[in-house]
């Protein structure tokens, strides 16, 4: 006779439980995750690289980690900087996941850190369904990769804390429609805010910093419809003021001050 | 300001994490995930169930495959049973994950582990979101449409369409189901019952 049990279990309940540990840990010490979802090439490094020099300079302590499936040229380009930066070999594997995250902080992450910048593996497809413990989810997508990009990859946009164009400098060489973009996103997640950047004219620089400390002061995040019930996170009961939603890592910065790199 | 930090290129910071030690609570990866940890081939799946959206990338349903074998794979233990017959998932239309690739790398993952064999039964869910002004529920369709059809507010929520859920395993004839798991449905029960959610490994 064949017997069944009911199990009813998240199958990324590991994954989720590891990024609520770890959003909880950090949130002591007074770090925020940002992570940074983009298909490969999208600019995220580009970016980055311009937003640590200017974190630098304001004296906003920052770090960041890159994951790839190989090389460390994101490393080498993102340290020019001066702000530490680790470099994470995926080995194949097509998208960071909290625990890995989590286990290479340990030992590594300076004690002080305000903003953690992850550059997730170039990828829109499965870096959406893991939650790294991020404060502020940013999904990036460059003017030359079509419109519909959101629509492409629903789950991704549909998730994120916030959108940001790059390469707007080259926007009228591919005939970008802004209008069109915006459209698509907010078909999928509703009242996103999306900002335009050019890593190569510096237009909207300092604007994701900006961001994201305020994200790490536990200011309001946006809530995107897709993040909210079911998931499996049982923080979240839906109903609530899209734009007055605080993120799970609120308040990081009250905690600040923490001290030690200990896990 | 902090001092720069130059960036060490090298074997400091290679692939994974150093898991040199197990983890103090005694966690531990499957087998399964043993065998393809960082072995998940790039090529060989690409074409596979999933066309034209991951290029040179390994595919992603494998790493949800190896999570469910894992999950699967507890849950036995924990009730002493010796094989599977089939699995049923419940995967949302707005999970990210594609169901026929993932049959596909859910019989590799099962390999060599006590659910070789096994079925998989993918129950795909619909997403439905709801408007709140209105009070109305729509299909939100592929691409989601989160705007309210009747009004154009933002949908205050989605009702289904993001679960990713192991509902049930069906273990192999003969076996019995993890005990103390199912309450009221001791040897010779009905089965069935609804089992609480074995412990959690710690990450
Ligand atoms: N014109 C222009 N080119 C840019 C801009 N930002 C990045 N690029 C170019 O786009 C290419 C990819 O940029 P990266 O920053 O490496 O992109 P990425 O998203 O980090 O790529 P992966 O890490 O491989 O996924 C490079 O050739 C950059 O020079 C920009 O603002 N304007
Ligand atoms: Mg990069
Ligand atoms: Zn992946
Ligand atoms: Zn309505």
């Amino acid at each position: 006779m064949c017997r069944v049990t009911d199990l009813q279990q998240a199958v990324l309940a590991k994954n989720d439980a590891c990024a609520h540990a770890l959003r909880a840990n950090l949130a002591q010490r007074g770090t925020a995750v940002v992570n940074l979802l983009s298909s490969p090439g999208s600019g995220k490094t580009a970016l980055l690289e311009r937003e640590l020099v200017l974190a630098r300079e304001r004296g906003v302590p920052v770090v960041a980690l890159t994951a790839d499936l190989a090389t460390e040229n994101d490393a080498v380009r993102l340290a020019r900087s001066g702000v530490p930066v680790k470099q994470v070999l995926t080995d194949g594997l097509c998208h960071l996941e909290a625990g890995m995250l989590g286990s290479h902080l340990t030992g590594w992450l300076p004690g002080d850190t305000r903003l953690l910048f992850v550059e997730n593996v170039g990828n829109l497809v499965c870096p959406a369904s893991y939650d790294l413990g991020e404060s502020l989810r940013v999904v990036l997508a460059s003017v030359t990769e079509g419109e519909d990009k959101p629509l492409k990859y629903p789950t991704a946009f549909g998730t994120a804390h916030l959108v940001v164009v790059t390469k707007t400098d080259i926007a009228a060489a591919v005939g970008f429609d802004e209008d069109a973009f915006r459209a698509h996103v907010e078909q999928v997640n509703p009242g996103v805010e999306v900002l335009l950047t050019s890593a190569r004219t510096g237009e909207g620089a300092g604007l994701l910093l900006e961001r994201a400390l305020a994200a790490g002061d536990g200011g309001p995040v946006h809530a995107p419809v897709m993040a909210g019930p079911p998931q499996h996170h049982g923080h979240d009961h839906g109903g609530h003021d899209h734009h007055d939603h605080h993120g799970p890592v609120a308040g990081a910065a009250s905690r600040r001050g923490a001290e030690g790199t200990g896990e | 300001m902090r001092a720069a930090v130059p960036y060490r290129p090298s074997a400091l910071y290679r692939v994974r994490p150093p898991r040199a030690a197990p983890p103090p609570n005694g966690a531990h990866r499957t087998a399964a995930a043993a065998r393809l940890n960082g072995r998940v081939p790039a090529r060989p799946f690409n074409g596979a169930g999933r066309t034209g959206r991951t290029g040179e990338r390994p595919m992603h349903e494998m790493s949800i495959a190896l999570a469910v074998v894992e999950q699967v794979e507890q849950a036995a233990r924990a009730g002493g049973a010796t094989g599977v017959a089939g699995v049923r998932l419940r995967i949302g239309e707005l999970a990210g994950v594609v169901p026929d690739a993932l049959s596909f790398c859910f019989e590799l993952a099962c390999a060599g582990t006590l659910l070789e064999g096994a079925e998989l039964e993918a129950e795909q869910v619909p997403a439905r979101a709801r408007c709140g002004p209105c009070a109305d529920e729509w299909a939100v369709g592929m691409p989601p449409q989160l705007c309210c059809p009747r009004c154009g507010t933002a949908a205050a929520g989605l009702l289904s369409g993001r679960e990713l859920h192991i509902a049930a395993v069906h273990w192999a004839d003969g076996d019995v189901p993890p005990h103390g798991r199912t309450p009221g449905d001791g040897p010779g029960g009905t089965g069935g019952g609804t089992a609480p959610v074995p412990p959690r490994e710690e990450c």
